[in-house]
């Protein structure tokens, strides 16, 4: 038996409603096959709890697990409003496991330990390829995220590998929560890992470098205090001399689409999303900058975007060997969405273009993103589309 | 000499080479905890290198002993090999003082350090620290077909380096730690043992003070036994004693004067 999927969406404003009818749309979509997971994503509007319920009775028991967010992401189309719904039922072979923990914010890297130690014995099989999707609610910006992503990268080991994000809305402001059961966790975090088929995670964003590279002089956490030795705003506004209308009011809006890179060996750049000027003209970033560690600024235009994000979901495919994409899981940045705006779905239809247009697609808009590909550990992204996709079968296996 | 088996063609970036080459050379050599060490080690072999895998091992104290596991990155530590094995290559990276690359599942199987069940193609292992008797190896792992080229080596290299200093300055930190703990050690013994003797003069000049004792030749009448004093009177003999001595007197009667009064009394002869 092959894996089924079925996808459902709703824009219904009644929260028990749009939660009902998503999840009725997608469990019908398993052709008789009990859904054994729901992921769904919902945007804030909808009161969490009335969501859940409406869900509840619609998923047949199935483990439901997912995360508020500013914007859904399903085949074809992002939705502001609404929600999306993933209902999964696994083929022979491939099997699904899900775990929560709460208390992240206090230590985030006990809970990622705690959340994989949850799902032994499962994981106990360090040979075997798994693909992991972790969510994490809002709550201590994107550091507590990073410190996560590190711990449960090293606990799921280097056969996982990682897709997700962080919950946040578009404002940043409303809390937002882990969706579990039928409980809505603000302080949460949620763990789905699918074993037994073939997996493939790609990430990319589009921005290029432009003008020197810079060294962070000084920093703290996320906050850059010095860029080449002298105030961090100052620096970065006089790289863009000719963009004389910048200022501490207008930077959240410029630095959308020119954010700073850490470059890697081999040329790759791991983006930084500075998304604030703090009062002393330090950049606020969403990560941590190493002090000592060299940037360049960057800058991006929305077909380099879009292109990015086709890349992406080209890597994960590569990944499979050939073997079909039964789901793809879609996390891209807030910021993307917030700079793209309507063209923002220009990305998730080079998404689906490149996996194939009848491939199940679901995701969400996140702050922060998780990418842990085969070439590279699991590392905090912004500014990022990932993309995870599974197979029934591995790569030179009967189907 | 082991295989290098060095990638060619790799797509020249100078920018990103030297930021990545400043970012591990800058990596602070001092005021740097062990665990803060091995943390910032291992994330820039992941970061920078790419690599999926990273291992540091570390002979305790100053060398002395078998090397054990010190941390792990992209892996539970519970899962990496807790000593190292006694092998040709480790002891190959030791006598060439630089980095060695291992290519092949089967070169990185025999290493022993990772499951097997991980399936790593390329092994990187570095000395860290000085050629022929470095205290820390820097092990790496790529499991994609992606060999480590010469950039890699050298960066790797450059991040070995790095650790063995900062692993240097912490050992020197704590062996200062420990000799000035040794010398407070001392210090605190001898103010005890200074205490201790002021405790004992201060007793003895007490018990000294307690004692008043007469000195040199005191003038005695024979017959009366009056001593003569500083001042030239003759005083009686309980007078003087009371004024230069701590001693009370009492009086009393010996047996011999007690028996030549009883005759006086009673009129014997």
């Amino acid at each position: 038996m092959l894996t089924h999927v079925g996808l459902g969406f709703s824009h219904a404003t009644d929260p028990h409603e749009a939660g009902a009818l998503a999840t009725r749309q997608a469990t019908s979509g398993l052709g008789g096959h009990r859904p054994a997971v729901i992921v769904l994503f919902a945007t804030p509007d909808l009161d969490p709890h009335r969501l859940l319920s409406g869900v509840h009775s619609q998923s047949e028991g199935a483990t439901v697990l997912g995360c508020c967010a500013p914007g859904v992401i399903v085949p074809g189309a992002v939705a502001r409003q609404g929600v999306g719904v993933a209902a999964l039922a696994p083929g022979r072979g491939l099997t699904l496991s899900a775990a929560h923990v709460q208390g992240v914010v206090r230590d985030p890297r006990a809970a990622a330990r705690a959340l994989v130690e949850s799902l032994r014995p499962p994981l106990a099989d360090a040979d075997e390829p798994l693909l992991a999707l972790l969510l994490k609610s809002s709550g201590e910006g994107a550091q507590s995220l990073a410190a996560m992503i590190q711990a449960a990268g090293d606990e799921l080991g280097p056969n996982c590998l990682l897709v997700g994000g962080g919950a946040q809305d578009s404002t940043g402001r409303v809390p937002s929560p882990i969706y579990w059961g039928t409980r809505s966790l603000p302080d949460a975090a949620a763990l789905l890992v699918v074993r037994g088929g073939a997996f493939g995670v790609g990430a990319g964003h589009g921005y290029r470098p432009v003008g020197p590279p810079l060294v962070v002089s000084r920093a703290r956490g996320n906050a850059i205090d010095e860029l080449a030795g002298r105030s961090a705003f100052e620096t970065y506004a006089a790289q863009f001399v000719s963009d004389s209308g910048l200022t501490r009011e207008t930077f959240a809006r410029f630095a959308l689409d020119h954010p700073l890179g850490l470059p890697q060996i081999g040329g790759e750049y791991v983006i930084r999303d500075p998304y604030a000027v703090s009062t002393d003209g330090a950049l606020l970033c969403a990560g941590a900058i190493p002090e000592r560690s060299v940037v360049r600024l960057m800058e991006g235009d929305p077909d380099a975007l879009r292109a990015a994000a086709e890349q992406a979901a080209r890597a994960a495919t590569t990944a499979l060997g050939g073997a079909p994409p039964a789901l793809a899981l879609v996390c891209s940045c807030v910021s993307r969405l917030n700079y793209l705006g309507d063209r923002a779905v220009d990305e998730v239809r080079a998404v689906q273009a490149s996996l194939g247009e009848d491939v199940p697609l679901i995701g969400f808009f996140s702050y922060g993103e998780i990418a842990a590909t085969a070439e590279a550990s699991a590392v905090l992204h912004n500014k990022t589309v990932v993309v995870g996709v599974v197979a029934d079968s591995r790569p030179g296996e009967e189907r | 000499m082991p295989e290098q088996n060095v990638a060619d063609g790799e797509a020249p970036d100078e920018v990103t080479e030297l930021s990545a080459l400043y970012e591990i050379s800058t990596i602070p050599t001092s005021l740097v905890s062990m665990e803060d060490l091995a943390s910032l080690g291992l994330d820039k072999a992941t970061r920078l290198l790419r690599t999926r895998l990273a291992l540091l091992y570390r002979w305790e104290g100053c060398g002395d002993g078998a090397p054990s596991l010190w941390a792990t990155r992209g892996m539970p530590a519970r899962q990496a090999a807790r000593a190292l094995p006694d092998l040709a290559a480790v002891a190959e990276a030791f006598e060439l003082g630089r980095p060695l690359t291992l290519d092949g599942p089967d070169r990185c199987r025999d290493l022993a350090l990772i499951p097997d069940g991980y399936g790593a193609r390329h092994a990187l292992l570095a000395p860290c620290g000085r050629v022929g008797g470095g205290r820390a190896l820097l092990v790496a792992f790529r499991l994609a077909d992606l060999p480590f080229g010469h950039r890699d080596l050298a960066l790797f290299g450059v991040l070995a380096d790095r650790i063995g200093a900062a692993l240097e300055t912490l050992r020197l930190f704590d062996e200062m730690a420990h000799r000035q703990e040794d010398l407070q050690h001392e210090i605190v013994e001898r103010q005890q043992a200074q205490a201790e003797r002021e405790r004992l003069i201060a007793e003895l000049r007490e018990s000294l003070a307690a004692v008043r004792t007469l000195t040199g030749l005191l003038p005695i009448c024979a017959w009366c036994k009056r001593i003569r004093t500083d001042e030239g009177y003759w005083a009686a003999l309980e007078e003087y004693l009371k004024e230069h001595t701590d001693a009370v007197l009492t009086h009393s009667i010996c047996p011999e004067c007690a028996r030549e009064l009883n005759k006086e009394f009673t009129g014997e002869q």
